[in-house]
């Protein structure tokens, strides 16, 4: 009776803290996600949701944007009242509109790479940008693969021919060619890619001679809703690199046109 | 009380105590997402994509950025000042920050997280001096990720990753100067020969340049007008903006309803003509709409020459010539 007793009131501290572990917990964590108000003399990061006041005006042949304050305005005047991008009966540049870039996975994972073989991975790009100006998507990498304590790596991929690099994407099936290289196809896409099967380098921000600047990969001057594209990574073993687990960062810039 | 009943209940039930204990651990699981998965998928939002702001020397200025985490997953980011090089339309972000007028904190930017759903406004001062460069100023403000320390444990330890790191930019063009500009825009080049084929298309690429030193906006119509001062072709040009001392090429708009936009979207067209025949002088008329709504008119002037049947005439006078000449002289 004694044990039965022990064993209830045991039972009863699980099922208590149990409990108390599902209602505390999420907001434990949220906590530690929730974000910092920095404030100074010159900035301000300032969370929470923001009413601005805007809007579209529309009429038989055009549609104005209008909005409260400076800083949404035009070139140099408020929407609706300059009248700076009324042009041939219609205005079309939604400049207070959001730009929206997602990347549909930030941890892409190689596998195990063997030679005579090609790893890929693949994520999804996505673009929206209402304003006239389109946008520009930029990228480059860390550094080429290398172990962590960069004493090994994995070149960037030359490709099939010897005629790839990270301006422009060739033909690179051949799988005794190792490197690491990427490949983008859907809307928007620079025009080097021709297949799936045409890769680049990533340009290489630690390359000093040359320095390597960022290549562009998607691009308009237009406006742009819901653009997708697909970048597919490859690498691949040349049979010479030491075993160890290689990693980089590659950095995707997204900036609107103007 | 319940607690009791239910604790007492579960003391003589091992099998639905270990049943129990297991959803409870997999509803922890589930309601606690391992940090490592936390930032697999970006999904940012920047208003405005591209700002303009004029600054009167010695005053100064406040501009907002809005970003929105429109994802599930909360973002860390830090932002970033750069220069951009206008090329297009195009802006290309540098690596350096050249324009000093921003009242950026020493000590830099501090990464902060943004949880799903939620908004944040950057307010950032520009502040020219009193003798500060009358000039336009091109900078992007970026929104970089930043990667948390434990993010690469979600990939084993064997295998071969990358991890990507997405930044998101807003554009601010910023005017240091006294008074608005008067607006001074030319076409500086028509993109056509003095001289076209009857026979063929009609092709032109104006060029347009902003002697100001501040930005405005461009549009209006290019038309081809026959000497009896007739249109006979005519196409709206697609509106832009012409950053100061600027020079970009001029497109055609088209109006393409399959975007998902459903009011459709402008996007640019080469400007071409494509008629039966023409024959005579023609004139390229392009019209510009100022930003007060008046228009100014540049022209020029090309003749319309069946050049091949001409060139077939030359080859048969030359052959002609030449069998005179050779046959006085022998």
């Amino acid at each position: 009776m004694r044990l039965n007793h022990k064993k209830t009131a045991h039972w009863r501290w699980i099922f208590v803290l149990a409990l108390t572990q599902l209602i505390i917990l999420p907001s434990f964590f949220v906590n530690q996600v929730l974000a910092e108000n920095l404030e100074s003399d010159s900035y301000i990061i300032q969370f929470g949701n923001f009413n601005i006041t805007s809007g579209e005006k529309s009429g038989d042949t055009y549609t104005v944007t209008d909005t409260v304050g400076q800083s949404f305005a035009g070139p140099y005047g408020e929407y609706g009242v300059s009248n700076y991008f009324l042009g041939s009966g219609f205005q079309y540049i939604y400049q207070i509109k959001p730009f929206r870039f997602v990347i549909s996975n930030t941890n892409i994972n190689l596998g195990l790479l063997t030679a005579q073989a090609h790893n890929t991975a693949a994520h999804t790009l996505l673009v929206n940008a209402p304003n006239a100006g389109g946008y520009t998507i930029y990228t480059y990498e860390a550094h080429p693969l290398q172990t962590i304590d960069g004493s090994n790596a994995i070149p960037d991929t030359t490709c099939d021919n010897n005629d790839c690099d990270e301006t422009v994407a060739a033909l690179w099936q051949d799988t005794t060619v190792g490197g690491f290289g990427f490949n983008v196809q859907g809307a928007d896409v620079a025009s080097d890619f021709i297949s799936s099967d045409h890769f680049r380098q990533f340009a290489n921000k630690a390359a000093t001679s040359p320095v390597e600047p960022m290549e562009a990969i998607m691009s308009t001057t237009s406006a742009a809703f819901e653009r997708q594209s697909t970048v597919t990574y490859k690498a691949g073993l040349s049979g010479s690199e030491a075993a160890g687990r290689y990693q980089t960062s590659v950095i995707y810039v997204a900036v609107p046109g103007y | 009380m319940i607690i009791d009943k239910i604790s007492r209940y579960l003391a003589n039930k091992p099998l639905i105590r270990a049943k129990l204990l297991l959803y409870i651990l997999l509803a922890l699981l589930v309601a606690h997402p391992s940090p490592s998965s936390a930032q697999s998928v970006f999904d940012l939002s920047i208003t405005p994509p591209v700002a303009f702001l004029r600054v009167r020397p010695g005053t100064s200025a406040t501009h907002i950025v809005t970003l929105e985490n429109t994802g599930q997953t909360a973002l860390t980011l830090k932002p970033k000042f750069v220069d951009f090089i206008p090329n297009q339309g195009k802006a290309i972000p540098q690596a350096e920050l050249t324009f000093s007028y921003l009242d950026l904190p020493t000590q830099g930017f501090a990464a902060v997280t943004l949880p799903p759903g939620r908004k944040s406004q950057l307010s950032i001062k520009v502040t020219p001096p009193r003798d500060a460069i009358e000039k336009e100023y091109y900078l992007t403000i970026l929104f970089e990720s930043v990667l948390p320390q434990n993010e690469t444990a979600a990939i084993p330890n064997t295998n071969n990753s990358t991890n990507v790191l997405p930044s998101i930019g807003s554009n601010l063009i910023v005017l240091v100067s006294q008074t608005d500009q008067d607006t001074n825009l030319s076409i500086t080049e028509f993109g056509i020969g003095p001289i076209v084929d009857s026979f063929r298309p009609i092709n032109f690429s104006p060029s347009i340049t902003n002697q100001s030193i501040q930005a405005t906006s461009a549009s209006g119509s290019a038309k081809l007008i026959n000497w009896h001062g007739d249109s006979i072709y005519e196409q709206n040009i697609m509106p832009m903006v012409v950053l100061g001392q600027e020079t970009r090429k001029l497109y055609g708009a088209n109006l393409d309803e399959t975007s998902t936009n459903p009011d459709g979207i402008l996007t640019p067209i080469e400007f071409i003509f494509t008629p039966k025949f023409l024959l005579g002088p023609y004139q390229l008329e392009i019209e510009l709409i100022n930003p007060d709504l008046s228009t100014q008119k540049f022209q020029q002037a090309f003749f319309a020459l069946p050049i091949s049947v001409l060139f077939i005439g030359l080859i048969f006078g030359l052959t002609q010539l030449a069998w005179y000449l050779l046959k006085s002289r022998t």
